[in-house]
């Protein structure tokens, strides 16, 4: 709760600061703000309040999630070199603010306790993001990618409210623990549990699985986050995902965990589908940035896994795979934006494999940090995506699922296929990138990532102990 | 299910709302020019208005009024009438696409039929505390004031990420477009 | 202590060379690898062959799921780290005739390669074992892809994909059998073969299947073999010498230490099955060698027949049978990783490891040729080399499970010296070609690879029992626990 106000307050004097014709200290200062944020939230830690009326609960999984959304989003900014570039056509002021608003509204999502702050906070996060994704106004693809994920986006948000209202009919409460309770005492034949009640679960899942990218909701995604510029499709694969994914774990495993029976299929097909589609599609992209997409989509898929799974120990796996997964995506992000900058063809920053070709030769330090973090995306040992993939499979055998299980192996070996492809082209093909001059703080994160990658695949208990 | 007895007259006014409610909608999406679909939508509000005068919530009807079919739709005309749409109208989609949206609105209405019919009203939301009073302004204010105060502030946070996002978006900008 | 200085050291040694960026290093790699190789013996001369597991060390992992780092060492762990550490120093010692492109790149990868194949073979926790096969791959797949051939890219990316694939589905049954340990569970290999002796027959086929695929596909056995011989030609030879003289043994331990144990109704089952499959594959890799002209293919291929014999002795689950391919995993590492080095050194001069343009280096080098003939002797298993000790056991072992399969697999015998006998002909004597008139004589590396090669395929043939009483405490340990 406090971060969200300090994080309010934080936008606005971000806005301000923009007044001022110094534009170089928005993103040390965005940077000090996040920090802040940070350390409210780590303060506290070993609490359980509710607020307000019941509208928020503060406990040790919402500080859990909100530091990973405020890590992720500390890394997003300070790749993001201020966007000074473009003295004319930039608003670094706006975007920060922006930026800092939607992690307002993740953090809502995450702390909720009443659907209504579900409901907001899944408002404010998608609205800024519908925004940042329309900020570069001089491309067409990003008018675009705007224009569907506003449309796409509203109509999700309808969804989601409609099944609010028809949960809401059904058990005559918002608080989620006040649902949880109606549905567990009450069976179905009684009368007291209405059809409605499952149209509403339904719904529900459906407007938070369009917003995390889920099969079969995902057509948005390749196309948005490929329209969008490069810094805001890393803040979107990450901070939305993970806020979105803490948000339907939280629901469904405690408001509709008395009729787990009914919408475990529902999730188990879904997250099969969503795993193949996202998987095989991604093999035939040219573009990095759009192969990243698809790739966005498939950890959706195993999120989804440990989810339908709900085990004592999926909220420590969701943890765990949303910070090895938003490290790693950040990473590659990173690199990706240095390279493609590098190598323009007619105006437009060159997002597709070849790009990479030679990277390894000037650039050791690019291609080693693009190497880990393919690798960890793959989910081989050696780097923390191995350990939350093994995770989310040991969630998923204490559960049974056997289908989503196979499926999620196979797609691991086809998802092994194109994260190489960078791998390949960097170290093994011949480019004549030139060396890259790097910002001090960029090299910083990136050398952070990396190691915290590494560090993480040799020794995850550093961090799921704490989770 | 219980039955409440309402006045005859109160039932044939609420059918009567609703067929214009689903008629206007209708025509909305059916009709050819722009201006006559927004006009469409001003009257369907209307109506979704009369439905909350009935459901006994008068300050909904109102601020549906004023804000709904008073500003937003008026902003919709002003938008269309500025610019020239006669000449973009939409290609018809393909038959296919046609039957799959039939299909799936369909599937739709009788899942929601289906819902309808079974509803009941459960303990939680008993009758004797329904007064008078309850959807007026005064009760409305107090709650919200009351109870829901923090989503009603942070909400703040959501229009102002809207206006921020609006006029970023919408400033004019020099330079050609590239690509 | 011991073993974990053992996997340490290479690592600490491969970070040395990338941070000091390149002076010497092929010094630095070389005097760490005879360190290691020191250590290697050390353990050697200390172990007690009782079937107990010594040198152990055991940390807290992973606490919260029960995975422990627990490493140590018992007969069938010792063969193979002193496989590991008796074959490395003389891989980096093949190198020197030549200067890699980025060269500290090179020789740290091969001692991170060393440092994974040494945790494989000494984890005594399934999940480290796991952990330890996969980081395996990473290092051979960067050294095949970067210093490799023409056709490196797209051959070795079908190995990576190819061996993954398989290892994923041993995951999904490490993870199953996890899951069935009591309590907060555990993975300690203890622990799992406790939790096995549980399964029914049709859940061991299941899980036969998931394992065999993982190790038949690093082996490789029969039908599971079409990544090896193009990957192995298109390796760079230090490469091609892990992969073939150490990397495959990988599949080998694994059918003994969590095949075997874990799902011995499996076995039973489809261990039919597997035999004849690995015989299957030694007579077609037989075959095929006959036929070849490169002789790094022909190499390739051979390993893949010797392989066949390993894995049918493992799956007789007899005594003979399994000290046989534990002794012929050591014998069949140090010959295949000496012909590769004579192939090598053969290219180094010619430019070419085509049979039919070679010939006549008998006439210019005869030291080359004594050694040739002798790692090829091993490699066909005649008495007196270490090859005919491993072959010996092993054929024995298969011929008590079935008359018939032994008959077929003692086909390899002939088979392998027809190929073999055929490539030194081809090569060493007959007439000088035009691409080995001026044949360099041996360089002190050269001699200094070839030379304690040659020894060792010559004393570990006099005397086995170097190696035979260590072993057998451990394999009639493990027969126990199968029956």
């Amino acid at each position: 709760m406090n971060s969200i106000i300090a994080l309010s307050l934080f936008g606005i004097a971000n806005l301000f600061l923009g007044f001022l014709n110094n534009r170089k200290i928005l993103m040390p200062a965005t940077l000090a703000f996040i920090l802040f944020a940070l350390g409210l939230n780590l303060a506290d830690w070993n609490t359980e309040v509710l607020w307000f009326n019941n509208m928020l609960r503060t406990n040790n999984l919402s500080v859990n999630f909100t530091t990973v959304i405020l890590v992720a989003t500390l890394l997003v900014v300070a790749i993001s070199r201020g966007f000074g570039d473009d003295e004319e056509h930039s608003h670094p002021a706006e975007y920060y603010a922006i930026m800092l608003f939607s992690v307002v509204g993740a953090i809502m999502m995450v702390t909720f306790e009443n659907l209504l702050m579900l409901f907001i906070g899944l408002e404010i996060l998608s609205v800024s993001m519908y925004v940042l994704t329309g900020s570069d106004k001089r491309n067409l693809r990003s008018n675009e990618a705007a224009l569907k994920y506003f449309l796409m986006g509203a109509f999700a948000t309808g969804i989601l409210l409609f099944g609010v209202a028809l949960v809401y009919g059904a058990t005559g409460s918002f608080s989620i623990y006040g649902i949880g309770n109606f549905v567990t005492e009450n069976r179905m034949g009684q009368s007291e549990i209405t059809p409605m009640l499952y149209v509403g679960i339904l719904l529900i899942i459906i407007g938070l699985l369009f917003k995390v990218s889920a099969a079969p909701f995902h057509f948005w995604t390749p196309d948005v986050y490929e329209g969008a510029p490069t810094i805001f499709t890393a803040f979107m694969s990450t901070v939305v995902k993970t806020a979105g994914f803490a948000a339907l774990y939280r629901l469904l495993s405690v408001s509709f965990v008395g009729e787990y029976g009914k919408w475990v299929y529902l999730l188990y097909f879904l997250c099969a589908a969503t795993l193949i589609i996202a998987n095989i599609t991604a093999v035939y992209q040219q573009s990095f940035k759009r192969m990243m997409a698809f790739s966005s989509i498939s950890h959706a898929g195993y999120l989804l896994m440990t989810v339908t799974s709900n085990q004592a120990t999926t909220q420590s796996s969701i943890l765990f795979y949303s910070l090895a997964y938003s490290i790693a995506t950040v990473t590659a992000f990173a690199v990706m934006i240095l390279v493609s900058e590098n190598k323009t063809s007619n105006g437009k920053p060159d997002e597709s494999f070849d790009a990479f070709k030679g990277l390894a030769k000037n650039n050791p330090l690019l291609a080693f940090a693009l190497a880990v973090s393919m690798l960890s995306l793959a989910g081989i040992p050696l780097t923390a995506g191995f350990w939350g993939k093994f995770f989310i499979f040991s969630d998923a055998f204490k559960r049974g699922l056997i289908l989503d299980l196979i499926v999620a192996v196979l797609m691991s070996a086809v998802g092994v296929y194109y994260y190489f492809k960078p791998i390949i082209a960097s170290y093994m093909k011949e480019g004549n990138i030139q060396e890259i001059t790097i910002k001090p703080i960029y090299k910083l994160t990136l050398i952070i990532t990396t190691i915290l990658t590494i560090l993480l695949g040799l020794m995850p208990d550093l961090v799921k102990s704490i989770f | 299910m219980t039955y409440y007895l309402l006045p005859k007259i109160i039932m044939n006014i609420w059918y009567f709302l609703t067929a214009l409610t689903l008629l206007s909608a209708l025509m909305t999406i059916i009709a050819k020019n722009p201006i006559h679909s927004v006009l469409y939508l001003v009257f369907t509000f209307f109506c979704i208005s009369g439905h909350y005068v009935l459901l006994n919530a008068q300050f909904l009807m109102a601020v549906n009024i004023i804000v709904y079919a008073g500003a937003i739709m008026v902003l919709f005309l002003f938008v269309i009438m500025m610019l020239d749409l006669r000449k973009n109208m939409p290609d018809s989609k393909s038959n296919l696409t046609k039957l799959a949206g039939a299909i799936l609105g369909g599937t739709l209405l009788v899942i929601f039929i289906g819902t309808m019919r079974k509803a009941s009203f459960n303990q939680a939301t008993i009758l004797e505390n329904y007064t008078s009073q309850t959807g007026m302004v005064e009760s409305l204010g107090k709650i919200l004031y009351r109870d829901y105060i923090l989503p009603f502030e942070l909400v703040s946070v959501l229009f102002f990420v809207a206006m921020v996002g609006a006029v970023m978006l919408g400033k004019r900008e020099a330079g050609e477009r590239n690509f | 202590m011991l073993t974990i200085s053992l996997i340490l050291l290479p690592i600490i040694a491969g970070l040395i060379i990338l941070l000091t960026k390149g002076d010497n290093p092929k010094t630095i790699a070389s005097i760490a690898a005879f360190v290691e190789l020191i250590l290697g013996g050390y353990a050697y001369n200390q172990f007690v062959p009782n079937g107990s597991s010594q040198f152990g060390a055991s940390y807290n992992w992973i606490a919260s799921a029960g995975i422990k780092f627990s490493v140590g060492i018992d007969g069938i762990s010792l063969i193979l780290v002193c496989l590991t550490t008796l074959v490395v120093p003389f891989i980096i010692l093949s190198t020197f005739g030549r200067t890699e492109k980025n060269a500290p790149t090179f020789y740290a990868l091969i001692l991170f390669m060393q440092a994974a194949l040494i945790g494989v073979f000494t984890a005594k926790d399934i999940f480290l074992f796991y952990f330890f096969f996969e980081v395996a791959l990473i290092p051979v797949y960067f050294l095949a892809a970067i210093w490799g051939g023409e056709n490196r890219i797209k051959v070795t990316f079908k190995f990576f994909i190819y061996t993954l694939f398989g290892s994923l589905f041993m995951l999904l049954g490490l993870v199953y059998l996890y899951m069935k340990t009591p309590g907060l569970h555990s993975s300690a290999i203890s622990e799992i073969y406790q939790i096995a002796e549980g399964l029914n027959g049709k859940q061991q086929g299941y899980l036969f299947w998931a394992f065999f695929i993982a190790f038949a596909i690093k082996m490789p056995v029969f039908p599971f073999h079409t990544w090896q011989p193009d990957t192995y030609v298109e390796s760079p030879t230090a490469a091609t010498m892990l992969m073939s003289g150490v990397m495959l043994k990988m599949g080998t331990y694994g059918l003994i230490r969590i095949l075997l144990p874990i799902v011995p109704l499996g076995v039973q089952t489809w261990g039919t099955t597997a035999i004849t499959l690995s015989v299957i594959g030694i007579v077609y890799g037989s075959i095929i060698a006959i036929q070849q002209r490169d002789m790094k293919r022909l190499i390739a291929y051979s390993s893949f027949a010797h392989v066949g014999l390993i894995s049918a002795g493992i799956f007789s689950r007899t005594l003979e049978g399994l000290q046989g391919s534990l002794m012929q995993m050591l014998a069949h590492g140090i010959n295949v990783v000496g012909l590769f080095a004579i192939s090598e050194f053969i290219f180094q001069r010619t430019k070419s490891r085509d049979l039919s343009r070679l010939g006549g280096i008998t006439q210019t080098t005869p030291n080359l040729t004594v050694y040739f003939v002798i790692i090829m002797l091993g490699s066909v298993a005649m008495p007196l080399t270490n090859g005919f000790v491993g072959e010996f056991l092993l054929l024995k072992g298969i011929y008590t499970y079935n008359v018939w399969f032994g008959a077929v697999s003692g086909l390899t015998i002939i088979l392998g010296a027809v190929y073999m006998l055929r490539m030194v002909q081809k090569s060493m004597f007959g007439e000088t070609s035009k691409l080995t008139q001026g044949f360099a004589d041996l360089a002190l590396h050269e001699k200094m690879t070839l030379f304690p090669l040659a020894f060792m395929v010559i004393w570990f043939g006099i005397a086995p029992n170097t190696f035979l009483p260590i072993i057998e405490p451990a394999v009639k340990q493990l027969l126990t626990i199968i029956k």
